[in-house]
């Protein structure tokens, strides 16, 4: 259906407000709301995705593809049966305890909800238990953890060593500036994440 | 040049093409209109928000050997060992952008609106090391008439957290300088608050004194290598015989 073309290629561009009002003239013209979310606007994310790791667009245009994508969601949010909006899975994220750094975590969370998961994000500063409760409380499937400093750097060890202790059955992956895929091994993660993008690639390898 | 300095926003500001660029888009990309206006709103926050103020306090080869102290380096061997004794020009320094602008970053993180968030964390950013790069230059010209002659003064700053130097100096480097008095304070993991702001020591010398092989132990896990881009502006720089430095190796 054209309409649903047109949503996908407005979400491309990055233009919300596109994006909105073929929203709103698709659920006029009697579309269902779950043919819009998957023809026009995750098939629309999917390309943004593709063309993202192909780096023939950048951060800023993912970015500004994913708030279109909200404001498409928000339309069609009420109207969706509960619970047919499904998720791939509960990602705990958080800058660990000591950080304050959170724009990486914040574009990991960003990139993982466009990807289709539900993040719950734990802010920075955040201890070892707050992960670890978080986890448990939410039933995760992955916690995330970010941090810029290498002197943070072992609370993500000790996380890892906690996920492990208590048999919690929740994967681990981590980044930041300092983080390296070296050290990710070295104290037992799961994953290392690189870059936001090449994120959201790993929790969907570790996952599966 | 010493005490509080008062630098203007709009000095600091980067241009679009280099904001860009820093995003990883090729040089003359033309944004198309969601994110020019992107690219607008964060500009515009960016000079509503931003409070400039720094600090210089010029010090002597001995104190500046104090802040490496032996719990404050990655490694035994660190690259400013090299550097300190061969520099002739020692300040202390530190800078920022003020408070608001990021409570405006995290607001805008907080609504929703991401790109304007990360335009304008990165716009702060790069105007935190324009900061230190204007700063270095003034240095350089006031110092000028002191060089012996002939030999070209380069400026370079030296940060806490990079290139073996632990972030835990930046307890020595505050005392010494006390940038509360301009707004800046330290988290109990050594992070300045608020957090668009920079510190460190500025060293000038001869330009060959700041060019390191990054070999050290640290380097392995560094995935900034600004040492790399500061060799080739050391490179391009003229030398006493009015040609260029050229390959240092």
């Amino acid at each position: 259906m054209e309409i649903l073309t047109d949503i996908s290629r407005s979400l491309q561009k990055g233009d919300d407000t596109a994006v909105r009002t073929r929203t709103r003239q698709a659920l006029a013209e009697k579309i269902s709301p779950q043919t819009i979310l998957n023809q026009g606007l995750i098939a629309g994310m999917e390309v943004v995705g593709n063309r993202f790791r192909n780096h023939e667009i950048f951060l800023p245009d993912v970015l500004l593809a994913a708030r279109a994508m909200n404001s498409g969601v928000e339309e069609i949010k009420p109207l969706l049966i509960k619970g047919t909006l499904s998720s791939r899975g509960k990602v705990i994220i958080g800058t660990v305890q000591g950080d304050l750094h959170d724009i990486g975590k914040n574009l990991v969370g960003i990139m993982l909800k466009g990807a289709g998961f539900e993040v719950i994000d734990l802010g920075n500063d955040v201890s070892v238990d707050r992960f670890i409760q978080a986890a448990r409380n939410e039933k995760a499937a992955v916690i995330g953890m970010s941090a810029l400093l290498t002197t943070t750097m072992p609370v993500m060890k000790e996380v890892v060593q906690k996920v492990k202790e208590e048999n919690l059955g929740v994967k681990t992956i981590i980044g930041g500036a300092p983080v390296s895929e070296e050290y990710a091994r070295e104290i037992g993660a799961d994953a290392y994440g690189f870059d936001a993008g090449y994120a959201v690639e790993k929790i969907n390898q570790i996952i599966n | 040049m010493s005490g509080i300095i008062q630098l203007s926003s709009t000095c600091l500001q980067p241009t679009p093409d280099i904001l860009l660029q820093s995003l990883g888009y090729p040089p003359h990309h033309h944004p198309a209109t969601p994110l020019q206006e992107t690219m607008d709103r964060a500009y515009r926050f960016y000079r509503e928000d931003t409070r400039p103020r720094g600090m210089i306090k010029k010090t002597d080869p001995g104190q500046a050997e104090q802040l490496f102290q032996i719990e404050d380096r990655e490694s035994s061997r660190i690259p400013l060992d090299r550097i300190i004794p061969r520099a002739r020009h020692f300040s202390l320094f530190a800078f920022t952008l003020g408070e608001p602008v990021s409570d405006r970053i995290n607001r805008l993180f907080e609504s929703g609106d991401s790109p304007t968030a990360t335009l304008l964390d990165r716009i702060a950013s790069l105007a935190c090391d324009r900061a230190g790069q204007i700063l270095s230059r003034r240095l350089e010209r006031e110092a000028g008439n002191d060089s012996p002659a002939g030999i070209p003064l380069r400026i370079l700053l030296y940060s806490p957290g990079y290139c073996g130097w632990k972030l835990s100096a930046q307890h020595r480097l505050f005392d010494r300088l006390k940038p509360e008095r301009i707004g800046i304070r330290l988290s109990e993991t050594c992070l300045m608050i608020p957090l668009k702001s920079i510190s460190g020591l500025f060293l000038g010398g001869d330009p060959r004194i700041h060019i390191f092989t990054p070999s050290y132990p640290f380097c392995k896990q560094c995935r900034d290598k600004t040492c790399l881009q500061r060799r080739q502006e050391m490179e391009r720089r003229p030398n006493h015989n009015g040609g260029f430095y050229g390959n240092l190796n």
